[in-house]
This record gives structure tokens, sequence and C-alpha cells, in this order.
């Protein structure tokens, strides 16, 4: 069973138990380990005691909400307790957390059984996640950095994988992977008790099968916190409800231009393809153009650098050695650099923020689109895309379409909209206003029912 | 053409090593030539930004306008 909705309807219904969804959950995350390898650690009986305690609440007739016996998997770099945070590196220690992150603890409260904790890159930061693989072809990157998130979900593990993303790392793998993935506003998920990337532009989120697995998680998991004082203490909409509500009447910016060039032809196709299918539906689609995300990438890693070397920055100096040589390139620079490079960095995210409101304001949008990448799923051993003639390292590729939505913080959803010439998926993002995650969810549900392709199953996958 | 602000005269990269050094970066995986122009190629990443954060306000990345439409509101 690999939707949340089906899930939860067939659990209050008595058609099944969370200890019997929980046992084929585990049963598949170890039988599949050798190809995934989208697991780090699994705790079989902390999730069975968890299904039977959700299996008793069923029983009392006690409803805890949409994620009430569901198994759910967990990226490596958030604390669970009793098992470690490993951040995809040798230099965190084997030690169990001792305490839960707040999104864990929303989750346990919620009924969610947690059956283990899923491969990150390290550090969360990198989109190669190795040594996981992409269950629609095991050559290829399952993106990332929640790497091991997107695969377990595409793959059926589990119908929801959290995944955390400073410049895409839940969109990049939702799309290659062919999973839907939900980046919500700065400060809508607490990020309490989560290993940081770069505190100003990390995000948490969930990675799902369906829309409406999504729009359920995030219920969940949304929410003031006292632990993290940028999380919002907006209410928590019920996404979920108005999730068939369609776009007629909603007007949806096109992106065009920058970031999104050069991209895949098929990428391309499938993007255009996209946005003719929403005005099928009755959006209002307005060609839009926002030429300050050029700059996108070097504000990204403007800021990356500086915030990732300042909290890793005892690992740096005393043991250097244990960390990719990219990545410590990354975090020497961060700690070398003048503040000038850094404060300059965070008034150009300023202005790029500016112009997507601005974008959305003079076109009186609700929604923006992208494809969520300009490439589909790279060869394990690629270090770059070829564009034509032209070379382009593919986490830069990946980051250019996606990171813009960190650094003004909109919530971006990716769904998955088509498979390219290979049999790879293509995701398409759905970018909104501040807070409203409701309508980027519903143009989401809208297009992901009017696309008809999320019953396409990869060929390493829990049903077999 | 000086990279981390120090000016002292001399060859750069025995600069940037020295600043390497005063920051506590001196293990020997770290090679401060390979520093030295990662770091310039930043600089000059840096500079492309000059442009755009002229008239570009605030910081703070959870300081959302309130003029922001949404579906709901309009």
């Amino acid at each position: 069973m690999t939707d949340i909705g089906e899930a939860g309807r067939a659990l209050r219904s008595g058609r099944t138990t969370s200890r019997t969804l929980t046992e084929a959950s585990l049963a598949a995350a170890t039988a599949l380990d050798g190809e995934l390898a989208a697991f780090v650690a699994l705790d079989p009986d902390g999730a069975l005691e968890a299904a039977d305690d959700a299996d008793a609440a069923i029983a009392a007739g006690r409803d805890l909400g949409p994620l009430m016996g569901v198994p759910v998997a967990i990226k490596d770099i958030v604390d669970v307790a009793g098992l470690p945070t490993r951040c995809g590196s040798p230099a965190y220690p084997a030690t169990p957390a001792a305490t839960d992150a707040t999104l864990v603890r929303r989750l346990r409260r919620g009924g969610a059984v947690i059956v283990g904790k899923t491969t990150t890159h390290e550090l969360a930061c990198g989109v190669y996640s190795p040594p996981v693989s992409n269950p629609w072809d095991l050559g290829r990157i399952p993106g990332g950095s929640s790497g091991g998130s997107g695969a377990a979900v595409a793959a059926g593990i589990v119908p929801m994988a959290i995944g955390s993303d400073t410049g895409g790392s839940i969109r990049i793998p939702a799309s290659l992977c062919g999973t839907v993935g939900l980046k919500a506003t700065y400060g809508r998920v607490s990020r309490s008790g989560v290993a940081a990337l770069a505190w100003s532009l990390d995000h948490l989120g969930p990675l799902t099968s369906t829309v409406e697995g999504c729009a359920a998680s995030l219920e969940v998991l949304a929410g003031s916190d006292p632990l993290d004082p940028s999380a919002s203490s907006r209410p928590v909409p019920q996404y979920s409800s108005g999730l068939d509500r369609g776009v007629d009447g909603l007007r949806i910016g096109v992106l065009g231009g920058a970031p999104l060039e050069p991209m895949q032809p098929d990428v391309a196709e499938t993007f255009a393809a996209s946005a003719d299918l929403l005005g099928g539906q009755g959006a209002a689609m307005v060609g839009v153009d926002v030429p300050e995300l050029e700059h996108g990438l070097a504000v990204e890693f403007g800021i990356v650098a500086p915030e990732a070397g300042a909290y890793h920055r005892e690992l740096v100096r005393s043991r250097p050695d244990q960390i990719d040589p990219g990545i410590r390139t990354l975090l020497v620079a961060g700690l070398m650099l003048e503040p000038e490079h850094y404060f300059k960095a965070l008034e150009a995210r300023r202005a790029i923020a500016e112009a997507l409101r601005m974008a959305f304001v003079r076109n009186r949008l609700d929604a923006l689109i992208t494809p969520t990448l300009p490439a589909t799923a790279a060869p394990k051993d690629a270090d770059d895309f070829w564009f034509g003639d032209a070379a382009e390292p593919v986490t830069l590729a990946y980051v250019r379409t996606t990171g813009p939505f960190n650094l003004s913080g909109l919530p971006a959803l990716s769904v998955p909209a088509g498979f390219d010439r290979d049999g790879l998926p293509i995701g398409l993002q759905v970018a909104a206003a501040p807070f409203d995650e409701e309508t980027a969810l519903r143009v989401g549900a809208c297009f992901e029912a009017a696309a008809g392709i999320q019953a396409r199953r990869p060929p390493i996958h829990a049903s077999g | 053409m000086p990279v981390v602000g120090d000016a002292a005269p001399g060859d750069p990269v025995e600069q940037t090593a020295a600043r390497m050094r005063a920051l506590g970066l001196d293990h020997e995986v770290l090679d401060p030539a390979a520093t030295h122009a990662d770091l310039a190629e930043r600089i000059a990443q840096s500079v492309s930004l000059d442009a755009l954060v002229s008239d570009s306000g605030g910081l703070d990345p959870t300081a959302f306008d309130s003029s922001w439409p949404t579906a709901d509101t309009e």
C-alpha cells in the first residue's frame, strides 16, 4: 500500500492493520536494500510497537489524524530518539539521539509509524546521495540530498519520507524519482532537532506518492515551535480539504528565460505540455520572466558557504580529512571569505525575493510553474550535463531551477509530470505565495489527476 | 590581488596559507593554492551581484511582505 490516503481508508475500515502495513514496509526495505541502499537504519522493534499502539487506538475509536498507523521514514539529518543521526558523514558519532526532533514528535503524536532513517548525501550538501540508486534505473542517481527518501517513496517502501531542502534537496529527488515533494514556506515546518546546512535557507518537508498524501503530511508537520524561533505561529489549514477545487479561475505564471535555460528537449516538451494541460483545466496561463533569477546560483552559494562553514567549523578544523573534498572546499571557503560577501549575498537574496513577489503582483498570479529540474536523473558517474556543446555541472544544473524558492522562502511543490525518452521521471514545480501551500497543492492535485501518470511504477518496487 | 583582505605584500597563495593558519585551517588535506583559486572564483561571483543589491533593502528571510496576493484573498 503506497499511498497515505489509501492506507488511512483501509485502516479505518478494518481492511488492514498498521502492523500489517509496517511489516510489509520493513520487509520491502530489507528486500530492496541491496539494490537501492535507501535506508541507513531500520527500527523494527520501535516500529512494530508504534504500529500496535496505532491499531489499539483505531480499535478504541480514536483518530489521531491522517498519518495514524502509516509507516514513514526520516532523513538521517533529523533526530529520532534511540537512533543515531549520522548526516551521511563518517565524522558524526553513532551515539543515539536522546530526543526527537520537533517534527518527529509531531509525527509520533499523529500516530505515524517510523520504520527507519533514510540515506542522505553527506552533510545534506549534494545531489548524488551515494550509494543510493534510482528505482527507475539503478545506474542513475536518485537526486539529493534527500536521495534515500526519494528512492524509498518511489519504490513503495513507505508512502511518505521526510526530506530537507536548502537548494532543492526535497524537490530534486522527488523529480528524479517520480514522487511528490513539498518544500513549504520558510518557517512552516520546525527545524528544531535537525542538523543544519544553511539555516536561513533550510526547509523541512515530505516526499510522498501522491499530492493528497503530501497535503495530509503537511497538516501533521506544520505549526509553531518554541524550540525554533523561525517557526511560524500562523494557523495550520486543513490542506487536504481544498484539493478537489480544480484550477478554473486561477492565474498561473509560466516561467521562462533564466534560470530554465538550457534544458533537455524532453523536459522542455513535457513542461509545455504541462502548461497546456493546466490551461485546459481552466487556468489562465501567463508567461513570466524574472531576469534577476539569472543570479540565483551565485546568491545561493554565497549564502550556503558561510552558513555551512560556520555550522561545521569545528569539524573542518579538527577532522577535514573526514569530509568529502568538494564539500570541504565549500566549507573552507565559507570560513575564509570576508563577511561583506555574505552580507551582499543576503541583500541579493532580498532582491530576488522581491522580483518574484513583483512577478506575482504585477501578473496577479496565484501560482508559478517551472520544470522542477532542467534535466532528468544523471548517470551515477556523470560530473556534467551536456546541453549541446556546453557542459554544466550536474549539481548546478539541478539547483538553478529549485534554489530561487529557497532564496525567496516561497512554498514549492514538485509533482510528476511525465517521462523522458529513457523512461526517467520529469517533474513539474508549482510555487505559490508565502504560506499559500493550499494553492500549490490545489494546482498539483488538479495536475496530478489530469496527467494520470501516478499509477506508473518503477522497475524496482515493493509490489514486485 | 589580495583575496581575503590581507594587505600584506607577497605571494597571494602564501597570504591565503597564512590566513588559513590563523583560522586553524592548517591540516594537510587543506591546500592553500586550491583554496586561493576557489576563493578568487567565489569573490568574482560575489562581484557579479553588485548590480542586484543596489536597492534591495532588508535581510530577514522571514519578513514576507503583507501585500502578497493569494487565491483566497483576491
